[in-house]
């Protein structure tokens, strides 16, 4: 921040009295009338019915006096702009009534048979898996299975080993003899 | 035209026509007053009759709803007020079924799962594929083809019994299902049921028990018996509104529970089930050891009992002869009952240590006592001998591990008698042998001593006492007693069940189960050393395993016959308890074997071999190192 250079305060206080010269005259128009917003922005207006109010008073300025919208079209324009957000939330609605009441039920009802199908697929699963495990459990107890039983006699035991004894080291040996390792034949 | 103009002009107009009608009026009116009288009379009729019509049904309506607001004709339900119909027809209910809980093994082995299965019905006056009729002869000759133990004649009398709802067979695997929907005949109704598997058929099903396969499902033995709080998952229903939750498209429901209440209710289901602390595979090898004995001396039944000592779980408890819970209606109702717990038998010789254990705890011998025996002795007027005394006679002076490896009755007799028959008797009680056990299983049958004064005042009752007879006890309750030997002298509670655990195999619950202190752990250690040379010199030699230091002791013992006299001279219950490894206690196996018949049928032949290979079977399973000497205990 402080590397930068501080603006001087005429830099902004030029162009912002500018701004709000232009903006009263702005609000002045506005005044008038809505509908005539958007003519007065680029401060053309129209001919027909103000020049002879020029021509009476070319001293003063006079801004045309709009005639207020007739009372009935005000009424359809609110009308048109309500129902274009009434069409808005009606579509909406419409969305959100055919979600709860189609989409989420039918979406809810396949989820929840996929569940109820994985279940009894696993259910299935176990019962198969287990009666094959049996099945063979019978087999090898057959006499001619040909299969060895574990016994202790044809088992290893291997003993516990003792716990291993951490190596005692020295770094510094361990050091001179990287240290040698590394070291060029030649020399 | 402005808008002024235009009201007047309408006005005008008006005003000509009114003009005009009151001109045709009054021209045509003498005429037309009887048409008019008419023509008022009639619309009177007809609002009359409408407005009577109307005050008639909401007089109906009156008395419908408060008067009397039930409904008599033919098709509502009787009895019901119009408010509980139109309940029952904008709404539904519906059920959900949870399974019941696995049962799982110490190896989470699946012992017991749901299955679905199907009932078929048949309703010959809908027989029809593609909208055109099939005979009946035709779908039971297709029927016969896919269920197996049924012929075609037999279905076709099955179709003339009625025109609908003829139940054809039960218990139809999804495999049967799926041939009989691939026919696509009409009237045939298959109905969705569980139904309890039990994939290892016969290997534990003295222990898991069995459930009905109606449409209760009650329990009736075993641990899907007394642990049906933990088994049960009840259904789940509520009533649902029609309107949009359930509706059908392309062949297929949809239904949604609507609430979120319901939904959750639906989904709160877990994975836990029921662990038993048996293990299958030890399970299986005691049986087949058990199966092979029995074969061979041709005995009436047989039971074998694992027991960890440490805490009283039962690893493996096998009776034969046994039953398959998948078939259970084809066995006898005597097969249903774990006779190794809901029966009593005299225990014989395998009670000897215990007794030895008492005495030594009451301080009335020491482990270097020694006893005269002179191969027999009179009590009360009763000459009581030694099971060898025709062959061997007296055996002399004998230690307390001498009186045991010989399984001399002379020597208890001389032990016991050192004690005073009160303090002897209360020593008995204090091992619960009269006392009720809370099992795992049910119908565990309480013991039964002679009465006290009975047994203070005739000394004979101490005397056959102390070699096993003239009381009774459940074979679980005689391996409870060896695992306090084993353990250092406490009394486990026996039990199956280890908890509820979920699919990673971590415990969710556990039962606790009391101990309690009835021996010494000297005493215990030495009553241990000494069956231990019963097994390595005496009469348990048949249950060596080599390398492993096992303590046992064997027993025959007559049984109690049904007429006054006492005992049967030849119906004998040969058993075998053994404790396995000595230096530290783990396992206590007994096997009894009912009358076994033909020569030589002790404990020593019987059922000392089971449990050795029933030790060796553990030894693989648990893979106990062989004992080493220098080892340390």
């Amino acid at each position: 921040m402080s590397a930068l250079p501080k603006p001087s305060i005429d830099d902004y206080s030029i162009p912002s009295k500018h701004y709000s010269s232009r903006r009263t005259r702005y609000r002045k128009n506005s005044l008038s009338s809505k509908a005539r917003q958007s003519q007065s922005k680029d401060g053309s207006f129209p001919q027909s019915s103000d020049r002879a109010l020029q021509r009476s008073s070319p001293q003063t300025f006079q801004f045309p006096q709009v005639q207020p919208l007739p009372a009935k079209l005000k009424v359809l324009l609110l009308v048109q702009k309500s129902s274009l957000g009434l069409a808005l939330i009606l579509i909406a609605s419409s969305i959100a009534v055919y979600v709860s009441t189609v989409r989420i039920p039918e979406l809810w009802s396949k989820k929840y048979q996929d569940l109820e199908t994985l279940q009894r697929q696993e259910r299935q699963l176990v019962a198969a898996n287990e009666s094959l495990k049996h099945k063979l459990a019978q087999q090898a107890q057959e006499k001619d299975s040909n299969l060895a039983l574990i016994t202790s006699n044809n088992t290893i035991f291997i003993p516990q080993a003792p716990p291993s004894q951490p190596k005692q080291t020295n770094l510094e040996e361990d050091l001179r003899e990287t240290s040698l390792k590394n070291m060029p034949m030649g020399y | 035209m402005t808008k002024p103009q235009l009201r007047k002009s309408l006005r005008k107009s008006k005003y000509h026509s009114s003009v005009n009608d009151r001109s045709q009026r009054k021209n045509s009116a003498p005429k037309q007053i009887p048409a008019k009288k008419t023509f008022l009379s009639r619309l009177l009729l007809v609002w009359g009759m409408l407005v009577l019509s109307a005050l008639g049904l909401a007089g109906r309506l009156y008395y419908l709803q408060i008067v009397n607001p039930t409904i008599t004709y033919k098709q509502a339900p009787e009895g019901k007020t119009l408010k509980q119909i139109a309940r029952d027809q904008q709404s539904t209910k519906l059920r959900f079924y949870m399974p019941r809980r696995q049962i799982v093994d110490r190896q989470r082995n699946v012992l017991a799962v749901d299955r679905i299965t199907y009932e078929l019905y048949a309703h010959p006056y809908l027989f029809k594929r593609n909208l055109d009729k099939v005979p009946p002869e035709q779908v039971a000759e297709k029927l016969a083809e896919i269920l197996e133990n049924k012929t075609s004649e037999e279905l076709l009398k099955h179709f003339s019994q009625r025109d609908r709802g003829i139940p054809i067979a039960k218990n139809l695997p999804e495999s049967v299902k799926e041939k009989i929907e691939k026919l696509r005949i009409d009237g045939l109704d298959l109905t969705q049921n569980y139904s309890r598997f039990y994939p290892y058929e016969e290997v534990s099903a003295e222990v898991v028990g069995y459930v009905n396969r109606d449409r209760q499902r009650r329990p009736q033995a075993g641990v899907e018996y007394t642990q049906q709080k933990l088994l049960e998952r009840p259904e789940l229903s509520w009533l649902l509104k029609r309107s949009f939750m359930i509706f059908q498209k392309k062949n297929q429901s949809i239904f949604y529970p609507g609430e979120l209440k319901n939904v959750k209710k639906m989904l709160k289901f877990d994975d836990l089930s029921l662990q038993l602390t048996i293990d299958l595979r030890l399970q299986q090898a005691a049986r087949a050891a058990l199966k092979e004995k029995m074969e061979q001396y041709k005995a009436k039944r047989g039971a074998v009992i694992v027991m960890d000592v440490r805490d009283g779980s039962i690893a493996a408890l096998v009776n034969e002869p046994t039953y398959n819970p998948n078939f259970y209606e084809k066995y006898s109702v005597e097969l249903f009952k774990n006779w190794a717990i809901t029966d009593l038998y005299e225990p014989g010789s395998t009670f000897k240590p215990i007794n030895v254990a008492i005495a030594l705890d009451a301080g009335v011998i020491k482990p270097s006592d020694v006893f005269e025996d002179t191969g027999k002795i009179k009590i009360d007027g009763w000459e009581i001998r030694n099971h060898d005394y025709a062959t061997k006679g007296a055996h002399g002076t004998l230690t307390l591990a001498e009186i045991l490896q010989r399984s001399s009755n002379v020597g208890m007799i001389k032990i016991i008698n050192r004690m005073d028959r009160r303090d002897y008797y209360h020593r008995l009680q204090k091992l619960g042998l009269e006392e009720k056990l809370e099992f795992d299983l049910p119908g565990y049958a309480p013991g039964h001593l002679k009465n006290e004064i009975e047994f203070t005042v005739k000394s004979i009752e101490a005397a056959t006492t102390s070699f096993g007879q003239g009381f009774s006890l459940t074979p679980l309750k005689l391996i409870q007693l060896h695992s306090a030997i084993a353990n250092g002298g406490k009394l486990v509670t026996p039990h199956v069940v280890k908890g509820l655990v979920d699919f990673n195999g971590y415990l969710h619950w556990q039962p606790s189960f009391e101990s309690k202190q009835v021996f010494s752990p000297q005493t215990t250690h030495s009553v241990l050393e000494m069956m231990e040379t019963v097994v390595e010199e005496g009469s348990g030699q048949a249950s060596k395993v080599p390398g492993y230091r096992i303590a046992g002791k064997t027993g025959t013992a007559q049984k109690v016959s049904g007429g006054s006299s006492g005992y049967d001279a030849t119906a004998k219950i040969t058993s075998f308890v053994g404790i396995f490894p000595v230096e530290s206690p783990r396992y206590a196996v007994l096997a009894v074997v009912d009358e076994p018949k033909g020569e030589h049928t002790y404990g020593s032949t019987v059922a000392a071999p089971i449990v050795g290979s029933v030790i060796e079977s553990l030894i693989a399973i648990e893979g106990i190192p062989p004992f080493e000497k220098g080892s340390g205990e």
